[in-house]
């Protein structure tokens, strides 16, 4: 039976949500040239994700960096392009993906109670995120 | 959240759709990042560029302009995707002139200052003690809360239209006094600021400062020894490029320069508190980071990219000297990146008419960032540029090749066709 892990944490942005985990222990943005909002894909140089898809994943990441235009490039993928992740989980959210999410109705959470999400969740594990009770569940790979 | 009777008015909607819509989503916001209540807000400042905000952006920004939404407050716009006077040279998608002038024209409805300027707190937007900000723009917002005493985050381009069309903004991180207090402390070397500063460098050495001290603690507020008092405007902005690409927070404690800071002690809100992690900046870390932002494989350039942060007026007259009398090679893009305000005075000082006759272009409006660099230029090309912003910054797209240096150094990279660096020699 697989192995499951259950976490609590901050809610920032209400909902319930669940999809393949992808983790990077650093910052991260949403801005177009950061994840293209065609397709989804980080294309930061030498970015531990580069050439990674957050189309409908549980992008666990550290907080947000580079700009601030990061929030409506996140729109723009979740609106125009559906291109947008399932749910954010970070150690510590930033306003600029954390207003992002509130506005598209993506789950989001973080300070999670239990440790640093990068090092309690690997990438390929399925994560369902209830940021309505505070709880998410981590099924490993 | 603490809400005023006003707020209650405007969330059931009695001001209209856009307000109730703007206040709902500022309350859930409020709500996520803890804030006690909701302030009043004196000035937004919002994207502007096609690049950025996309499709999506320009819906959203139509809607509330549909709604007959206006911002309430002293306001200014980001650079756009397209320079007004000079585009169809410019190498620019098909699309995108046109989805550029839609997002002018919303912005235009709801009220906005169509500044196109990310140094508008120069001019149309500038920002006073204890006033509360909401500005997608970094280095901007560093400045306004480090030198003036101003609060603001790097608020989110969501945010900043909704709060401008509220007139409100939960007190959230910076915007709450209690929260811009010392996380760290760095001592810059006696000394260095001054050897950091000269003709035709300044803008390369401070901004390698800002990015090293940056580079320190990315989410961490900073309170810095060994900044002296009297550095312009322009050296200032250079060091608070850093936010943004690097620094996540907006705040610099420069001790005795910023208002919250006369002493490190008061910088803290007290002793040190223990634990707190003492960082040291020499000239060593500036070279290592020129080192590191260069990482062309070769040194012929294309295009040479200076006004990220946009120039002042003082630093167009700085490029115009460094290129009188010479002539930039053929097939070499020089790119000196302004606002408009900003080349219309330089267009009445002569400094346009100079530049270009050395085969150079004064910008207006536009910026690397605000452009598909990946498509436009491709990842063959080779760039030169003073500014340590638009490497970091840039550093997703399609993958073009940096030799970063000083401004002079760049210059004689066009005239001759070949980078190199003089600073380290």
């Amino acid at each position: 039976m697989a192995q499951k892990l259950e976490l609590h944490g901050r809610i920032i942005s209400k909902g319930v949500a669940e999809g393949e985990a992808l983790v990077c222990r650093g910052p991260l943005s949403f801005m177009a040239s950061a994840i293209a909002n065609e397709s989804g894909i980080v294309r930061i140089h030498g970015h531990e994700l580069e050439g990674k898809c957050v189309k409908d994943k549980v992008v666990v990441y550290d907080t947000d960096q580079f700009s601030t235009g990061a929030s409506l490039s996140f729109y723009t993928k979740c609106s125009v392009y559906k291109t947008g992740p399932a749910a954010l989980i970070c150690r510590e959210m930033h306003n600029i993906a954390g207003g992002a999410a509130i506005y598209c109705e993506v789950p989001a959470m973080d300070a999670i109670r239990e440790g640093t999400p990068c090092e309690l969740i690997k990438s390929g594990d399925w994560v369902k995120v209830d940021a309505v009770r505070g709880v998410i569940e981590v099924t490993r790979k | 959240m603490k809400l005023s009777d006003e707020d209650r008015k405007k969330l059931d909607g009695e001001e209209g759709v856009a307000v109730r819509e703007a206040m709902d989503y500022l309350v859930k916001l409020g709500e996520a990042f803890e804030a006690e209540e909701m302030v009043d807000l004196h000035s937004c400042h919002v994207f502007g560029d096609y690049h950025t905000i996309g499709d999506g952006g320009l819906q959203l920004y139509r809607k509330y302009a549909d709604l007959g939404a206006k911002v309430r407050v002293r306001s200014s716009v980001e650079p756009i995707s397209m320079d007004l006077r000079l585009w169809p040279r410019l190498n620019l998608p098909p699309e995108y002139p046109g989805k550029q002038i839609q997002i002018n024209n919303a912005l235009r409805e709801m009220d906005l200052c169509l500044s196109y300027s990310c140094i508008y707190h120069f001019t149309q937007n500038v920002p006073r003690f204890g006033e509360n900000l909401a500005w997608i723009e970094g280095n901007a917002t560093a400045w306004a809360n480090s030198v003036t005493g101003a609060r603001g985050n790097r608020e989110n381009s969501i945010t900043c239209l909704l709060a401008g069309i509220a007139g409100r903004i939960p007190m959230h991180g910076l915007l709450d006094p209690r929260k811009r207090r010392g996380q760290r402390l760095v001592e810059i070397e006696p000394g260095l600021v001054a050897r950091l500063i000269g003709p035709g460098r300044s803008t390369a050495d401070l901004g390698v400062l800002g990015m090293t001290i940056a580079d320190l603690g990315y989410d961490l507020i900073p309170v810095v020894e060994g900044v002296p008092p009297l550095l312009t405007n322009e050296q200032m902005k250079a060091m608070f490029a850093c936010c943004g690409p690097v620094l996540t927070t907006a705040l610099m404690l420069l001790v005795g320069i910023s208002p919250e800071a006369p002493t490190v002690r008061a910088a803290f809100g007290g002793p040190i508190p223990p634990g707190t992690e003492k960082q040291h900046v020499s000239m060593k870390d500036i070279r290592a980071g020129y080192e590191k932002l260069t990482n062309a494989r070769k040194f012929d350039v294309d295009i040479v990219s200076t006004g990220c942060p946009f120039k002042t007026i003082y630093e167009i007259q700085e490029a115009a000297k460094l290129l009188s009398g010479k002539k930039i090679k053929d097939g070499i893009l020089f790119f000196i990146h302004t606002d408009f305000t900003t080349w219309h005075l330089a267009e009445e000082m002569g400094l346009i008419e100079s530049i270009e006759k050395a085969g150079a272009y004064v910008t207006r409006d536009l910026c690397p960032f605000s452009l598909p660099i990946e498509d436009m230029y491709g990842p063959e090309k080779v760039i030169a540029t003073d500014s340590f912003k638009t490497v970091r910054l840039l550093a997703g797209k399609g993958k073009p090749q940096y030799c970063f240096g000083t401004l002079s150094d760049c210059v004689n990279a066009a005239v001759t066709g070949t980078f190199v660096s003089t600073r380290w020699r």
